[in-house]
């Protein structure tokens, strides 16, 4: 959960991520360490799955909508961890509250 | 999204959207994560997608299938690793560390990146069911079927120590290998390295304990003792090495010891008495490198230092016991004190080279010497010896920086004697006959060894030294009014006459039989008194006739001379202006010497070598007719003030060649001799018998009145006070000065209580009262 600064090569330092309807998103991969599962997925001890060579990951059982609130954190995250700025509120659609839920449990955020 | 999911939040009631609920869903997940697995074991991942992998494995652990998950795994884990122990033990004696290790290193990869997508059981299911966690699982399962494995485990054990061995004795071996052996068998015990000491540091342990226990004994029989140290000095090192290249840091302290133990604790003993090559051959060779050595190995065992300190303390001690025992050296105190500085010496260059200026090292030494020079009850008389001897010639033309060295090495001499009242006592009495006769060398460097007197003894001890100097100043101030006073009267005496007036109390007088001075002479004396007690009104001035010295010209028939003589040789002398021969009774009657000064005057005129005086045995005749025309004093040195009388001796002790009573004693007119001057010689400087009993008596008696003004000191501050207190605190007290004896505190007690300062207590007889 918390941003562990990485020293990953720069080169593969663009990280896409696919919903499961297939939307792309581009993010940095530092951003995504927010997550305990992206983090491991990608960075784990000379693991060399398929998503670290490829730089892309796909959630099959993540929305669109969901992805990118998901992302969205990830960015807010990162700008407050460690500031000294007043926290702003994070909005959230009631709708997708509870997968994003799920999601934010799947990828251990 | 702002909640930690840490197990608080559970979806026991929710299930993941996408996941029927499917029957056949665990046994169809377990099958593609176990085919995924497999790849990972092959290192051959790169096809697998961690999303997908992840995602089973959370959703298997989602729907309460985390059990079977969890053993399944281990089962799969189980036999694979079973497949690698067999692959390992079957490989061949060179290979089987390679292989062991490229097994280990590829099983610790793969069960990494299980661990990776089974992360979420490890979170969930493995904590609430409290399990071990995947990577754990891993490392415990490899220790079972692998390092422990029948096959193995032995084998392991024997070539790692033989390749230890090797080394041991100069081969080269793959360190890194080991190390990394060993750090498998430390990530083995997983939270502790109990399986790195069970299998590997234990045995290693004993093995090195066997293997230094027999060389250390060939060594011991083949090697010096300093080859040998420098040979264990190497093992040591090499042990250390090891365990910095392969072995765990928690070994060193181990390794160190038990190599230690075979080497240095098990040999010491053998080490130090080593014939011709030991502690005691070292310190006498000063070898400072191999003693170097010693201090450094016996330092790294318990009570190495404590038997080196206990050998070279009782070795010092006998050093010492010889010189100061030595006959043939304590008659000469020059050599008799030279040869202690030069141990003193030799110490204090082992001490500061060899042993790091160990403070127990110190201190036992300095022990030991403080133990034999008071066994030689003459030590504080030979120091001062010393000291006088030093500062009457042995100084000359050394600058002042070696004096003040020279000074100092005394001193720590010094520091060491108990009895310091006597030295006390000697100094004094020598110092007054440098000065009186103006033998000191230095003036600087008598102040000098005053002021370091003081320092360490404090103002009390030096008092009556440094009076001693005011009384030489003083006396120059009222020479030199004398002369005045007498050029005003122009009077001129028949003499030059030149005196000190000396403070009693502060110079050793003696008792003096006053002998009878020549007419001239007593004219100057009362010449000098009148001018004196004009000045200072109410003193008494009494003459310390054996304390002078005298110029004497005497008119021989082939050429005069000037003789240096004492003024008891004098007044010896100028007696034969009268007559040429007379006997010895007749000296003393119209002297009024006392018979063994006399005596030992006489010796010294009648010295071979200065023969001024010829002398006859009773009996013999006198054939040689003197034209005696000798001595007219020039100058006489002579002392006083009022002076209590103290004990005389009676019994007279008789000089070498001893002067008979009824010798005849004629003045030699064949005289002869090089010089103008003569200085006849002083007799005997050294103390008789009688003397030395005297001046120890004086001691005593000091010591008296020390101990009892103590002792009212004492109990003027506390008042009452129980015997043994009052006892060891008088001995605190007077410990700078002399060691004094328990029973004569207790008789001075008992006369201080006689004389009403103290009373015993009514309560306690034990107790003692101040009475103020």
């Amino acid at each position: 959960m918390s941003d562990n600064p990485d020293t990953h090569d720069l080169n593969s330092d663009v990280l896409r991520l696919y919903s499961s309807s297939g939307h792309e998103f581009v993010l940095s991969r530092k951003m995504s360490y927010v997550s305990g599962t992206i983090k491991s997925m990608l960075s784990g001890d000379n693991s060399n799955f398929m998503e670290d060579q490829n730089n892309e990951i796909r959630f099959r059982e993540i929305s669109t909508p969901v992805l990118e609130k998901v992302i969205q954190y990830f960015y807010f995250k990162n700008k407050y961890t460690n500031s000294t700025t007043d926290l702003p509120e994070f909005p959230i659609n009631e709708k997708v509250v509870v997968d994003l839920l799920l999601a934010a449990h799947f990828l251990d955020t | 999204m702002m909640a930690k999911p840490n197990g608080k939040i559970q979806f026991k009631n929710l299930q993941s959207h996408g996941v029927l609920a499917d029957p056949d869903f665990p046994k169809r997940t377990w099958k593609l994560l176990k085919t995924a697995m497999r790849q990972i074991h092959q290192q051959n991942a790169s096809n697998l997608s961690f999303e997908e992998l992840y995602r089973n494995g959370y959703n298997m652990v989602l729907q309460k299938h985390g059990d079977l998950l969890y053993n399944n795994l281990k089962k799969m884990v189980d036999k694979h690793l079973e497949a690698v122990a067999k692959t390992v033990s079957e490989s061949i004696d060179e290979k089987f560390l390679l292989e062991l290790n490229s097994s280990w290193i590829n099983h610790k990869t793969s069960m990494l990146m299980i661990r990776d997508i089974l992360m979420y059981m490890d979170r969930n299911y493995v904590k609430q069911n409290n399990l071990s966690s995947v990577f754990d699982l891993g490392l415990y399962l490899f220790r079972d079927n692998v390092a422990h494995c029948s096959t193995i485990k032995d084998r392991l054990l024997n070539t790692l120590l033989s390749m230890v061995q090797k080394e041991r004795e100069g081969e080269v071996i793959d360190r890194i290998l080991i190390k990394n052996i060993v750090q498998m068998l430390i990530d083995l015990g997983v939270n502790s390295k109990s399986v790195y000491i069970e299998d590997f540091e234990k045995p290693l342990l004993l093995k090195t304990s066997s293997h230094y226990q027999a060389q250390s004994q060939t060594l011991i029989q083949t090697c010096s003792c300093p080859d040998y140290m420098k040979k264990v000095e190497v093992c040591l090192k090499e042990e250390l090495e090891r365990v910095s290249h392969y072995l765990d840091s928690s070994s060193e302290p181990k390794l160190k010891e038990v190599c230690e133990k075979q080497l240095i604790s098990n040999h010491m003993r053998t080490l130090i008495d080593m014939e011709n090559s030991g502690l005691i051959s070292m310190l006498k060779d000063d070898k400072i490198e191999d003693l170097k050595r010693m201090y450094n190995l016996f330092s790294r065992v318990a009570d190495g230092l404590n038997l080196m300190r206990d050998v070279i303390s009782g070795y010092v001690k006998e050093i010492g016991k010889g010189i100061v025992m030595d006959e043939e050296k304590t008659k000469e105190t020059g050599t008799y004190f030279q040869s202690l500085l030069d141990l003193k010496d030799k110490y204090d260059n082992l001490l500061q080279n060899a042993l790091y200026n160990d403070k127990q090292f110190i201190h036992s030494i300095q022990q030991a010497f403080e133990y034999f020079i008071n066994l030689n009850s003459k030590s504080p008389e030979y120091i001062s010896l010393f000291i006088d001897e030093k500062l009457k010639k042995g100084l000359k033309g050394v600058s002042e920086e070696e004096v003040d060295i020279i000074l100092d090495k005394i001193l720590m001499l010094f520091r060491l004697i108990q009895e310091k009242d006597v030295f006390e006592k000697y100094y004094k009495q020598h110092l007054a006959k440098r000065l009186l006769l103006g033998r000191s060398i230095s003036d600087d460097a008598e102040r000098n060894m005053i002021a370091k007197l003081k320092t360490e003894c404090g103002y009390q001890f030096t008092s009556k030294l440094e009076g001693m100097f005011t009384d030489m100043r003083l006396s120059q101030d009222t020479m030199s009014g004398f002369k005045t006073y007498i050029q005003n009267l122009k009077k001129a005496l028949p003499i030059d006459l030149n005196v000190h007036v000396l403070t009693t109390g502060f110079w050793p007088t003696q008792n003096t039989a006053n002998c009878n001075l020549p007419r001239e002479i007593l004219l100057c004396c009362e010449a000098f008194k009148s001018y004196y007690l004009s000045n200072h009104n109410g003193r008494l001035l009494l003459w310390q006739t054996n304390m002078g010295t005298a110029e004497i010209k005497a008119n021989f028939p082939s050429k005069s001379h000037e003789l240096q003589v004492s003024s008891y040789q004098m007044v010896i002398l100028l007696l034969f202006n009268d007559q040429s021969k007379l006997t010895f009774k007749e000296i003393a009657d119209q002297t009024g010497i006392p018979t063994t000064d006399l005596k030992r005057n006489l010796l010294a005129l009648t010295n071979p070598k200065n023969k001024i005086l010829e002398r006859e045995l009773a009996a013999a005749t006198a054939t040689a007719t003197a034209t005696a025309t000798a001595a007219t004093t020039t100058t006489t040195t002579t002392t006083t003030t009022a002076g209590g009388p103290s004990s005389s001796s009676t019994a007279t002790p008789t000089p070498s060649k001893s002067i008979d009573e009824s010798d005849v004693f004629i003045f030699n007119t064949k005289f002869k001799s090089k010089l103008f001057r003569v200085k006849v010689m002083a007799v005997v400087q050294k103390e008789t018998p009688v003397e030395e009993k005297e001046t120890r008596d004086k001691v005593d008696e000091d010591r008296k009145h020390q101990i009892e003004a103590s002792i009212v000191r004492i109990m003027k501050a506390r008042k009452t006070l129980e015997h043994s207190n009052l006892v060891s605190e008088v001995i605190k007290q007077l410990q700078s000065r002399f060691v004094p004896n328990p029973v004569i505190v207790k008789k001075r007690i008992e006369s201080l209580i006689e004389r009403e300062y103290l009373e015993r207590s009514k309560q306690d007889r034990k107790i003692y009262n101040y009475m103020a």
